[in-house]
């Protein structure tokens, strides 16, 4: 059997395997290869969060699983875990992951050519991105599609929180916020 | 290659500039715009700074800030979300009405009236921390030591340490909001009465005055760990939980209440403004500081374990506790201390200019900051017309004259306006903008305050020694050129210098050596030649208000306060 068609099958049977409704977890950097630590900080925070309203599920490459791990340990130390789940998916790249992200109920990302596919297709999608000065962004499409109120408005409460966290410097209001 | 370093949108705002290594100038926004502990953006001090190297904007090769909002920022979203009120819709939308943000490369254009494009330089955000560790460690001149850094907080971080060496600072511990021995030095302050930035020191000279009966209280408000770590018993405080109000705007910043309720039901009701200062207050603010001390030791005692080093650098709003630095070499292995002059927040515009020269651009380190002298200046044609405006009394001596007379003046109990030379960076006065009067006389402390200065009567002045006789009159002999350091002052000379010794017979010193300050180390050693004493009494050129800058300034303190004879410059002016 070719490699394509194997890849093709190994992608249909992950996606009927996976319970629906789930959040898909998609991040380039850990089905290529093994990230910066430093690169995985936000998203898997993000991903933790949303978690306490709907599963979600995190392809990547095996190679990449330890690091993924430390990062959730150190995210993790302390905060009560509130979660339906992260599932790992062990995948061989970027095509076979990116199977799961058309039948997913919230995408989440920061593959920038993903956000235009989740728009097209009317996906519900949250997309980190760096802007200039390589801050921060976090940019939400669709997010009138999500049904649950509470997964909804934690989303806007952490782009507003990250927009405006990394996208300046706060000079008055709540000191908690500005640090 | 010029690099511009800012301190913005906190307290203390300021701007260095250093080019090819060398430190060119650096300035406190305040001194400019004399609003006390300037919050803003630092307009005024970056001119002053473009002056003094003699360029414009447009020859800037990098621009830094002491501030990187994406430092820790899935912390500060953890935090936000998992314990601010839960917040779904609620804090994004206390965020969208209260915070006001801005953006750096604007903002700079904005202030110096130039197209935001003209402006070439690379611009780079440098968190907080790790420009307090810059500020000390690169311009101290140790190859090697270990770094603290410690305040209120600074991108969610509120004390770092670490090594450095060579060029590379390597961060080894950190601890994160919401946990600072800086900010239970405000809440108790806050307690007490103190209630305005950079009121801590006043609880500072409060503390020799109590008992530490409160320490178990303490050692349960701020709880040591393992490996040099500590943690809040947060009950003790809002800022964590309910938020607490705060404004970095243009003027002096204001922060909320800090203390919880449990503050009250432990020490009993708060201080207000203006309330007699009981024993009881006194015993709070020894407790305080004894604790503050421990903890600071327990960080230096790790330190020292993980570095191996017995040189220190020291930053942060923490290190202007000088009764605390003085004790550093007395109860840790330490034996070199470096303490920048302005260690506090003004100073991360300094550890910028380094961090991006040093660290970043890899260049090696060949400027030491032997001394705090890094404002503006003025000639004696410039103050000419001052003087002649004034319509008071004066004359033109050359620096022999100079310093005999304002010698002369100060053995004869007469209050001394000090101005001279370049304006000191950091928020003491190092014998460039000072007012010097007499020790010898136990009542220059009453005169003073009835005079001019206004203090609380509890505050110690500072004394002024000649660097080469420290041993004479104090029990430890490391040099403190910053005013940074607290030392016992030996039994034997506290009736020597009754004016400068604290009621726990100790001096806030500052060592003067000649080729750092030569016409001020000539004043001290005519005073000594006049009196035996190579001590002066040395307090800021101010009244309730920054010290003064420029001549127009300290000639307007002169006339409106009771002061008896100002230098200025070389002139020597009277009533």
């Amino acid at each position: 059997m070719a490699a394509g068609v194997q890849a093709t099958q190994a992608a249909a049977e992950l996606v009927r395997a996976v319970a629906k409704p789930y959040a898909a977890l998609f991040l380039p950097a850990v089905l290529e290869g093994v990230p910066e630590k430093q690169e995985l900080f936000l998203p898997l925070t993000l991903a933790y969060l949303l978690s306490a309203h709907i599963a979600f599920q995190f392809p990547l490459r095996e190679n990449a699983l330890p690091l993924v791990e430390r990062v959730f340990d150190d995210i993790l130390h302390g905060l009560p875990k509130e979660s339906k789940g992260i599932c790992y998916q062990s995948v061989d790249g970027l095509e076979c992951a990116s199977v799961l992200v058309p039948h997913s109920s919230l995408l989440l990302t920061d593959d920038r050519g993903l956000e235009e596919l989740a728009g097209g297709d009317g996906l519900s999608a949250a997309v980190l991105s760096k802007s200039e000065g390589n801050t921060n962004l976090l940019r939400l499409r669709n997010l009138e599609k999500i049904d649950d109120l509470g997964l909804r408005g934690k989303l806007a409460g952490c782009a507003q929180l990250i927009n405006v966290q990394s996208g300046g410097f706060i000079t008055q209001g709540h000191f908690s916020l500005s640090w | 290659m010029y690099i511009l370093g800012i301190n913005a949108y906190h307290g203390d705002a300021s701007a260095a500039i250093v080019h090819d290594g060398q430190l060119v100038a650096a300035a406190e926004e305040e001194r400019f715009n004399r609003k006390k502990h300037c919050a803003g953006f630092p307009t005024l001090a970056i001119r002053y700074c473009l002056e003094a190297a003699g360029i414009t904007a447009a020859e800037l090769d990098h621009v830094g800030i002491s501030r990187d909002p994406s430092a820790h920022l899935h912390k500060k979203i953890l935090f936000s979300i998992t314990r601010l009120s839960g917040l779904s819709g609620l804090i994004a939308a206390r965020l969208a009405n209260a915070a006001k943000v801005r953006n750096l490369r604007e903002e700079l254009a904005r202030s110096l009236d130039v197209p935001a494009d003209s402006c070439r330089a690379q611009f780079h955000n440098v968190e907080h921390h790790k420009a307090h560790m810059a500020s000390c460690f690169l311009v101290s001149g140790f190859d090697k030591a270990a770094i603290l850094s410690i305040d209120g907080f600074g991108d969610f971080i509120s004390t770092m340490w670490g090594q450095g060496e060579g060029n590379r600072i390597e961060v080894l511990g950190e601890i994160e909001y919401p946990h600072s021995v800086g900010i239970v030095y405000t809440a108790t302050s806050q307690y007490l009465g103190f209630l305005k930035y950079g009121d801590e020191g006043k609880v500072m000279g409060l503390a020799p005055y109590g008992t530490p009966r409160f320490l178990e209280q303490f050692r349960d408000i701020v709880q040591s760990e393992r490996d040099g770590r500590f943690k809040l018993n947060l009950d003790y405080f809002l800022h964590h939980s309910e938020g607490v109000e705060m404004s970095w705007e243009d003027g002096s910043p204001t922060i909320g209440r800090i203390f919880s309720d449990k503050y009250v039901e432990t020490f009993g009701p708060a201080r207000h403004q203006g309330e007699p200062l009981t024993s009881h207050y006194e015993d709070i603010a020894a407790s305080l500081q004894a604790r503050l001390e421990e903890v600071g030791f327990h960080i230096l005692q790790h330190l020292h374990q993980k570095t191996g080093s017995k040189r220190l650098a020291l930053a942060g709003g923490v290190a202007f506790n000088s009764v605390m630095n003085g004790k550093i070499l007395l109860h840790t292995p330490f034996e070199e201390v470096y303490v920048q002059p302005a260690a506090g927040d003004a100073g991360t515009a300094l550890g910028v200019c380094y961090w991006i020269e040093n660290v970043m651009l890899e260049r090696p380190r060949r400027f030491i900051m032997g001394h705090a002298y890094t404002g503006p200046e003025y000639k004696n044609g410039q103050i000419e017309r001052v003087v002649g405006s004034s319509g008071l009394k004066h004359r033109l001596l050359d620096d022999a004259e100079l310093t005999r007379a304002a010698a002369q003046a100060i053995a004869d109990g007469k209050i001394v306006g000090w101005f001279q030379g370049r304006m000191e960076f950091g928020p003491r006065a190092l014998g460039n903008r000072s007012i010097v009067v007499d020790p010898r006389r136990p009542e220059m402390k009453d005169i003073l305050n009835a005079r001019i200065k206004k203090r609380e009567p509890f505050r110690p002045f500072a004394p002024s020694i000649l660097e080469e006789r420290i041993s004479e009159y104090f029990e430890q002999t490391h040099p403190a050129p910053t005013m940074l350091m607290v030392y016992q002052i030996k039994p034997e000379k506290r009736a020597a210098i009754p004016a400068v010794t604290h009621v726990d017979g100790s001096g806030r010193l500052q060592t003067v050596s000649r080729a750092t300050n030569p016409l001020y180390h000539g004043l001290i050693s005519e005073f000594e030649r006049i009196t035996g004493v190579p001590v002066v009494l040395n307090t800021s050129f101010n009244e309730d208000e920054p010290i003064v800058c420029t001549p127009d300034q300290a000639m307007d303190c002169f006339q409106r306060t009771r002061m008896d004879v100002l230098f200025l410059g070389n002139y020597m002016v009277e009533r």
